[in-house]
């Protein structure tokens, strides 16, 4: 779909100015009622789309790929000149100086960014309700009563109404459950396959950029583009891996059995419209993802949220006369929403003095024995599949009720892979009304392009 | 009384780049000042300095390179943690020697490692009363870290310590010698077995000497009251030492293992840091030994102190190689200490040569002082020389080489009747005159004055 | 754990990560952990050994040449104009 759209603008059937021009409409009347955007930058988008015409009528953009396309930008990858908070009070007035590495690449191609959208405050969610202070929660495309699912709520919302591709990011699922709650594909690439050098922190061992579109094709030609070793990021790399192909797929027990009933269902439907043969494994371990995620994860994000403290960046309020201990207690007190504070808290306590072993260490292992699990079952099959979400959206006052280890343990589906490195996409099981459902489909490390051939297939499959 | 003393010194190492950024010394990005989103990418150059100042410290170096983050709140640290080595230093287990009261030292290195430099913070001039000002400038500088075990035994020790170690890492250079490049020590001071006391942030050797002198000081008194040092962190201001931190305080720096930094394997870094490395200062000081059959320990001494290549320079004119090297290293030295000059910013080896070709000793030693202080060339030193003796008189000439022992004790001899002596006083005036009186007159003055 | 041990080591936790509560924000974040820290303290039964190390194989990642490079940017562009004017900072020049 993005490459016919692309003919067409390169050939002026559709002219780019007017088409941005109607996206920003539209962003606009949807952001009312959805509350997907935290910015709209219309000037930026304006003036992109009058270079990019120039660019056309000059005749060079004969080789780009994306000339023209709108596009939407989780609100933690950073854009130069345009506000970029991370979905957070502490960034609510940050106007980052350079863009990240992946911005860099489809804005090079042609890409015109007209929005930075919802999140969860840092990506500290998987519902899109643990916004930052003073942020507003981003309503189901499908039904404005429930989430988008998190933490990149905004983006999947946005991809769905405006139908443009997104540049989103996951830790430990944000892409997959927004993508499944919202309808849309969301593509997550292996941990290191795209640059994370402008990305804002959450934790540096799992972060990860990918797209989200409304196709397979589409998912994949973003991520094509943004993909590759980038020397400004150390971890991130170019390899590329293959294995041949078994015609098997696994489910994962331990993950499969956490699903809700009518989830479980339709997913079986769907996998047997696929027609591959499937077979149930069990890797005991899996269960036990979740906390070595979350120990892990917490850890990290408690020190790379400790550059906030109202120096040289972000929130400031006049230092003169407190000591420094007042000043940052009283600026990051005030400024960061109470899931970040616990994680931040709890962070800092699992990599403690005394507690480190227990959990931190612990985490680590787990991980470690867990990739060997998982690398031992891709032996005999190509993917994981399983329902990206073990629910179906949630009321959103359901979800801010939720406690957090019930929230947490609802990442099921998505931490295992997310832990691990692992390239893995959702496609949307077709649907009318709320009960979405995301195909999640899950290959080995690096192996992105056996990915696409089994995602295009089902895909269509699933139509 | 029972003194223990332990240094953890800070070097910043002579990279043009910061340690994580390829920002210029000085100057800043937004990788070194913490912005969101930022990444580091290590210095390969700083990694081979250090391994190299690991091998000077006779260390076992690590098989390969992981950091780790140091987490704590200070305005002087933008990211809210500190990119250093806690678990994997890059070497340990070595040790380093020198000399103190004549005396061999041996000091165990327990650990060397890379880490990077926290901003500034300014107290004065610029800063208000009621703020401070931070300085990044400095922020993500390489330094290297060298820690000793609690082995010294005195203030004095501990300066020689760290004079002996800036001398040897400077002659390797592997040390940034800019007059803003750190050399920060902290010490941990203990005595009669007692807690021990971290004094942090002193720079240079004088400093450390006189913290230590006060610190055990301090603890003494306290023991002489029967009271105990707490075990705490304290600073000092130039006079006296002051609490920091106690130790309930105490942070816990929650180390975990730096994730946005690959480990890498250090075989080939290794390799390269050995190949570039200089020789040591043990072969050169052979090297010129050999060469030039002079005494080990003085050609030791020329190498340390960066003065080989002069010595080479000006033995190339003046084959007296033994006196060479020893008027270099006691009297050169000397006037460039005084001087505050280096070796090549002052006379070129070839004049010291022909001072010493064309002179005694005892005059070398006096004219060496103005030639190196207002770089003036021995033909230049000279004829001033002559210059001003021209004007001189028969009287003072006589008084100049009055000076000499030799020619008071002559002068004795000739006022008892000895005639050899007055030979020997005519051939002092004779040189010292150059010439300008002829032997009648000087006899007929002598005549005179022994009257 | 007990009760009165967490709560003390939370306290100091928060005070070390510059993160201050209301009392009962203090106590709802407290209850939260308890039951966060039981979920993590299921990873008890398993029986595996710490793991230290965070990487699980040496990439060959090539360090960065020791050459300087300008980055890109211009800080003040989008600076608090505020600030800037009553000289709360200075630079990009050595102080």
């Amino acid at each position: 779909m993005l490459k016919e759209l692309v003919e067409k603008i390169k050939s002026e059937e559709i002219d780019v100015e007017e088409l941005v021009e109607k996206k920003i409409e539209e962003a606009k009347k949807i952001n009312e009622e959805l509350n997907c955007f935290i910015t709209i930058c219309e000037d930026y988008a304006r003036k992109r789309a009058k270079e990019v015409k120039q660019k056309i009528k000059k005749g060079e953009v004969a080789n780009l790929k994306l000339v023209g396309i709108p596009f939407t930008i989780k609100d933690n990858i950073l854009t130069k000149g345009i506000r970029t908070t991370a979905g957070s009070k502490i960034l609510s007035n940050y106007i980052p100086p350079f863009s990240a590495t992946a911005v860099e690449r489809i804005e090079k191609e042609g890409a015109i960014i007209i929005a930075k959208t919802s999140m969860d405050e840092f990506g500290f969610g998987s519902f899109n309700v643990d916004v930052g202070v003073g942020f507003k929660i981003p309503k189901n495309p499908n039904d404005s009563t429930r989430v988008c699912g998190g933490s990149s709520g905004g983006s999947a919302c946005a991809t769905k109404k405006l139908e443009i591709p997104s540049l989103a990011e996951s830790t430990g699922g944000s892409i997959s459950a927004p993508s499944s709650f919202c309808g849309v594909v969301g593509l997550t690439p292996s941990y290191g396959k795209v640059s994370r050098f402008g990305l804002i922190d959450y934790a540096s061992s799992l972060d990860k950029i990918g797209p989200m579109a409304l196709s397979v094709e589409d998912s994949f030609l973003v991520y094509d583009i943004i993909k590759g070793f980038d020397e400004n990021d150390e971890t991130s790399t170019s390899e590329e891996r293959s294995s041949e192909f078994k015609k098997k797929l696994a489910i994962p027990k331990e993950a499969f059995d956490s699903c809700e009933k009518e989830v479980k269902e339709k997913f079986i439907d769907s996998l047997k419209k696929i027609g591959w043969d499937y077979e149930e494994v069990s890797i005991p371990l899996l269960k036990f993802s979740i906390q070595s995620y979350y120990i892990i994860a917490m850890a990290e994000a408690s020190t790379n949220l400790a550059r906030y403290k109202g120096i040289a960046f972000g929130a400031q309020e006049n230092v003169e006369g407190k000591n420094f201990r007042e000043y940052f207690t009283k600026i990051r007190s005030a400024s960061l929403g109470f899931e970040a504070k616990r994680r931040i808290l709890l962070g800092s306590f699992v990599r403690s003095v005394g507690y480190k072993g227990q959990y931190y260490y612990k985490a680590l292992a787990i991980r470690k024995k867990l990739i060997e699990e998982i690398e031992k079952v891709f032996k005999n099959f190509d993917a994981f599949v399983l329902p990206a979400m073990p629910v179906f959206p949630p009321k959103i006052e359901e979800a801010i009720n939720l406690s957090p280890e019930k929230a947490y343990a609802l990442d099921i589906c998505t931490i295992p892979w997310n832990l691990c490195g692992l390239p893995h996409i959702s496609i949307p099981i077709k649907e009318k009304g709320y009960k979405q459902l995301g195909f999640e489909v899950v290959c080995n490390r690096f192996e992105e392009e056996k990915l696409k051939k089994l995602s295009v297939e089902f895909e269509n499959k699933l139509k | 009384m029972n003194v223990k003393i332990g240094l953890e010194t800070h070097v910043t190492l002579p990279t043009k780049t910061k340690l994580f950024c390829s920002c210029k010394k000085g100057e800043v990005c937004p990788i070194c000042m913490g912005f969101p989103g930022v990444k580091p990418r290590v210095n390969r150059k700083a990694v081979i300095l250090a391994i190299q100042i690991a091998k000077i410290l006779n260390c076992e170096i690590a098989n390969t390179l992981v950091f780790d983050r140091k987490s704590y709140f200070y305005p002087d640290l933008p990211k809210g943690f500190q990119i250093t080595q806690y678990h994997e230093p890059i070497a340990k287990n070595g040790f380093f020697e020198f000399n103190f009261k004549g005396e061999k030292r041996k000091v165990t290195i327990t650990r060397v490692n890379i880490e990077e430099d926290p901003a500034k913070i300014i107290h004065e001039n610029i800063a208000t009363e009621k703020s401070i000002l931070i300085d990044f400038s400095r922020s993500g500088n390489p330094l290297c870290e060298i820690v000793t075990a609690p082995e010294l035994k005195s203030p004095q020790e501990a300066k020689e310590y760290i004079l002996a170690l800036q001398e040897v890492l400077d002659y390797y250079e592997v040390m940034d010698t800019h007059e803003d490049a750190a050399f920060r020590s902290d010490a941990n001071v203990s005595i009669e077995n007692g807690e021990r006391v971290e004094i942090k942030n002193i720079t240079g050797a004088e400093e450390l000497e006189k913290a230590l002198d006060y610190e055990i000081k301090r603890q003494s008194f306290l023991l002489s009251l029967g009271k105990k040092a707490e075990r705490e962190t304290r600073g000092f201001d130039g006079k006296v030492t002051f609490t920091l931190r106690k130790k309930e305080e105490e942070e816990d720096y929650g180390y975990i293992q730096e994730p946005d930094i690959l480990p890498i394997s250090l075989e080939e870094l290794k390799e390269e840091a050995f190949r570039i490395m200089k020789r040591s200062i043990e072969e050169e000081a052979e090297r010129i030994t050999k060469t030039y059959r002079i005494n080990l320990q003085i050609a030791k001494i020329i190498v340390r102190k960066k003065l080989a290549e002069y010595f080479e320079e000006a033995a190339k004119y003046f084959n007296g190689y033994s006196i060479l090297s020893k008027f270099l290293v006691v009297d050169f030295l000397k006037c460039l200490n005084y001087s505050k000059k280096k070796a090549n910013e002052t006379i070129k080896p070839e004049e010291v040569a022909k001072l010493l070709k064309n002179t005694s000793i005892r005059e070398a030693k006096e004219l060496i002082k103005e030639m190196v202080k207002e770089n003036k060339t021995f033909e230049e030193i000279e004829n001033e020389r002559k210059q001003k003796i021209k004007q001189k008189t028969i009287e003072e000439v006589f008084e100049e080489i009055l000076k000499n022992e030799k020619v008071k004790e002559a002068i004795k001899q000739l006022r008892r009747g000895n005639k050899k002596a007055e030979n020997f006083i005519i051939g002092e005036m004779l040189k010292q005159s150059y010439y300008k009186f002829t032997v009648n007159q000087i006899r007929k003055f002598l005549v005179e004055e022994i009257k | 754990m007990e009760d009165a041990q967490l709560r003390e080591r939370l306290e100091k936790i928060c005070s070390q990560a510059m993160l201050s509560f209301s009392k009962e924000e203090f106590e709802r974040f407290v209850q939260e952990a308890k039951k966060i820290l039981e979920l993590f303290d299921e990873i008890e039964q398993l029986k595996l050994e710490e793991e230290k190390s965070l990487f699980l194989h040496e990439r060959q990642a090539k360090l960065r040449e020791d050459e300087e490079k300008k980055f890109e940017w211009n800080p003040f562009e989008n600076a608090n104009k505020e600030l800037l004017k009553q000289n709360k900072f200075i630079g990009p020049k050595i102080v």
